[in-house]
């Protein structure tokens, strides 16, 4: 599961400018609640990508708060489509070894 | 509901050597993030207490944030991420300091120092006088 959180906040962010609360929630709705984040850790992985220059934090003052909305730059974008290589080659890995017969694992041994 | 006192968080991120302005940032948006929770927890009809019990469960635990937050060393201050620099720079600026320190302490003292140097001259130039005329009589007498 290592680099999914990352992925899914890129790919999220990547479609729409958010604040953290949204992308939460952003998150739950999309993954069918499969992947719920733990909320406050949803930051500490925000400004990390922030830092790495992945993601650019613009402040807006709404309702008399400042929130701090999160988008994806040039470098994150980059990032975001290795990422989603790397997960589509994981995955139809994963997927091609659930699937295989049982003729083609007892073939192993024989070669 | 008042938003959590996230303490404890705050306690271990100064501990971790987590930059005062990123760990007040951070503060800021978990309490955004929490009064956003609280109020979604309201609208299903919960009590105030409760809803903020549940809004700060879902926040999350504190030593979890922390644990995140100091697992990313880019969200250090750089005196933690590069100490070598610190340990480098000290000297450094030790020996640029300690030439800087007379002309610092005077700094702002200019017309004491000025009385001082006129008395110090003019005690000079007696003295000075004095042993010349002496000087000279005895040349004188010799």
């Amino acid at each position: 599961m290592s680099g999914v959180p990352e992925l899914l906040v890129l790919r999220l962010l990547a479609r729409k400018t958010m604040y953290g609360y949204e992308l939460v929630k952003a998150v739950r709705v999309m993954t069918g609640e499969a992947i719920a984040l733990g909320e406050g850790v949803i930051y500490p992985a925000l400004h990390g990508l922030e830092k790495n220059g992945a993601l650019k934090a613009t402040r807006r003052p709404v309702n008399g708060r400042t929130r701090v909305y999160y988008r994806v730059t040039a470098k994150g974008q980059r990032r975001l489509d290795r990422l989603t290589a790397e997960w589509d080659r994981v995955s139809s890995g994963v997927r091609a070894a659930l699937v295989a017969p049982q003729g083609a694992i007892d073939g192993l041994s024989e070669s | 509901m008042p938003s959590p006192k996230l303490t404890a968080l705050k306690t271990s991120l100064r501990a971790g050597g987590v930059s005062p302005a990123y760990i007040s940032r951070l503060l800021a948006e978990l309490d955004d993030h929490y009064a956003d929770l609280e109020r979604e927890e309201r609208a299903t009809g919960r009590e105030p207490v409760v809803a903020a019990v549940e809004a700060l469960r879902r926040l999350g635990q504190q030593d979890a944030i922390a644990a995140e937050v100091l697992a990313k060393p880019e969200l250090r201050s750089w005196p933690e991420r590069w100490p070598w620099i610190v340990s480098l720079l000290r000297p450094v600026l030790l020996l640029l300091l300690l030439p800087a320190l007379p002309v610092l302490a005077c700094a702002g003292r200019g017309p004491a120092i000025a009385r001082w140097s006129v008395s110090i001259s003019l005690a000079a130039l007696l003295t000075g006088g004095l042993l010349l005329a002496m000087a000279r009589s005895m040349l004188a007498v010799i």
